[in-house]
């Protein structure tokens, strides 16, 4: 472990020198990031405008869960975001059958290559959010951190769907948009429970644990849902085996198809 | 070689990725019924901002369906072929690039509206009853619109890929493009909601085509800093197309001199 970390924190510093030969274009692709997840968080403030908004959820309620959503992701997204794109281009190019001759962990090994800090400006604007709500919804700073932490299994769920979709990637060759599913799953997870049908809320619970990413810590924090709702905080660990295991399970079926 | 040659050669290239329009039967209706769960919750009290449930449910189907309509990565083709010098290969044939690219966006779009537009109008009819096939305001305003939005998006990421010529990469200009998209076209949420200030800069603002005017002129809506007239819509988006197209015949000319051919 304390080996893959060193090996990690050289990858992410040549991340960030090979991200620094073009300044300028990391730059603008920064602003871009920042300002485009500021999107959803004024999208929410002009519906609170305009209408009595989600039930017993305030303005700042509903911008905590914006912003520790969009922290999980922007954190998970820095070290993740490249391993999709890797592994596609070693399937289509042949040179994952060379990656899994190799004696290393197949997929500590794309992990070292898939830190991006393209979506340093998604954990940043997440962070901004983050801030701002803590200070409108009159929580805590203890709670934040309390709520901070509860991220770490946002950021679970959000890894085990990096894993999934790499996996199903060499499965199905070129599925490059599976990165779009992985905004659905923000979109669905950035608004209240009760506002979707009581199976789709049952589903979001417990096989894809899309509330337990943003809904069910701020709505404890925030003294919406009972201390209990809590121990359903299992299901994203459930979602990491699972996809670690399909990940393993694909390889062993995986035949090569370069080209 | 006719143009017709062209599209139908480009159509044969992208109808081998079929797979990645088809996608988009699965992404498309999650991406909507979001929106459609969301504002059930918000209209349970009665019209929001003017809109009825089945209203603002069109709207984003049509936002939808719009984007999949002008969708355009000719910008990212320009940057690949600076980049990697392949220009040459076109301009040394009786062709320019704009004619290359706008052929590969016909087949590609014309492709997408028999993948992605058709059976998501109908999946839409279907499970949230809404009707996309039939306008509610001016038809014309709507089809001419539609041809606006086409050309308009597709000279704007010519525009933009011509960058390429000067900066090695182009991906953080058209990352830039992104929060302009969201706020000013309509995409995240329906523009006349925005304050009247910032509804003032959307309307004198290309962006407006590519999902508000033309789907709230389908609506039979628009509305927006006041201005409710569609025709004079319209006007504004054919001066569009020409101020961006001007600029870009200016842009291309410098380019032909910047361009040494050996890529970078």
């Amino acid at each position: 472990m304390k080996h893959w970390l060193r090996i990690e924190a050289v990858c992410a510093s040549l991340a960030i020198r090979s991200r620094m030969a073009y300044r300028l274009d990391f730059s603008l692709s920064f602003i871009g990031m920042f300002l485009a997840h500021l999107a959803l968080p004024i999208y929410i403030v002009l519906l609170y405008g305009v209408s009595a908004g989600f039930g017993e959820w305030s303005i700042g309620d509903m911008l905590l869960l914006t912003g520790t959503i969009q922290l999980a992701r922007g954190a998970t997204s820095m070290i993740m975001s490249g391993l999709i794109w890797h592994t596609n281009e070693r399937v289509q190019q042949g040179t994952f059958d060379l990656l899994l001759l190799a004696p290393v962990n197949a997929l500590g090994h794309l992990l070292n290559r898939s830190i991006d800090f393209e979506d340093s400006g998604l954990f940043l604007s997440g962070m901004l959010v983050f801030i701002i709500a803590v200070v409108i919804s009159g929580i805590t700073w203890w709670q934040a951190l309390l709520l901070a932490l509860l991220a770490s299994f946002a950021i679970m769920f959000f890894a085990s769907l990096y894993i999934l979709f790499a996996a199903i990637t060499v499965r199905y060759i070129s599925t490059l948009r599976l990165f779009e599913f992985q905004d659905i799953a923000a979109q669905y997870a950035q608004f209240p429970l009760h506002i979707y049908p009581s199976l789709l809320a049952t589903l979001f619970i417990t096989l894809i644990p899309l509330a337990v990413v943003g809904y069910i810590p701020v709505g404890v924090v925030t003294g919406h849902l009972p201390m209990i709702m809590l121990g359903s905080l299992i299901f994203p660990v459930l979602f990491l085996g699972f996809s670690v295991w399909y990940w393993h399970n694909t390889l062993t079926h995986y035949t090569s198809a370069g080209g | 070689m006719a143009f017709s040659s062209l599209v139908r050669l480009h159509f044969q290239h992208v109808i081998t990725y079929r797979a990645h329009f088809l996608l988009s039967l699965l992404s498309g209706p999650l991406y909507f019924s979001v929106q459609y769960f969301v504002w059930s919750a918000l209209l349970a009290g009665g019209a929001v901002a003017g809109f009825e449930l089945q209203t603002i449910v069109t709207y984003f189907v049509l936002a939808m369906l719009l984007q999949y309509w002008h969708f355009d990565y000719s910008d990212y083709d320009v940057q690949r072929f600076v980049r990697e010098g392949t220009l040459n290969g076109i301009i040394l044939r009786p062709l320019t690039l704009h004619t290359w690219l706008f052929s590969k966006k016909i087949a590609s779009r014309g492709l997408a509206v028999l993948l992605e537009v058709l059976p998501l109008s109908l999946f839409a009819m279907a499970i949230f009853g809404v009707s996309v096939l039939t306008p509610h305001g001016d038809l014309a305003a709507f089809a001419a619109l539609l041809v606006i939005v086409f050309i308009l998006r597709f000279a704007l990421a010519m525009l933009i890929g011509h960058a390429a010529f000067w900066m090695t990469n182009i991906h953080g200009l058209r990352m830039l493009m992104i929060p302009i998209f969201l706020f000013m076209a309509g995409s995240l949420f329906p523009l006349n909601i925005l304050p009247l200030w910032a509804q003032h800069i959307a309307f004198w603002m290309p962006t407006q085509f590519f999902v508000y005017a033309p789907a709230s002129v389908f609506l039979g809506n628009y509305a927006l800093a006041g201005h409710t007239d569609v025709w004079s819509v319209v006007l504004l988006g054919i001066g569009w197309v020409v101020v961006i197209y001007l600029l870009l015949w200016l842009v291309q000319r410098r380019a032909q001199y910047k361009y040494e051919g050996v890529g970078q």
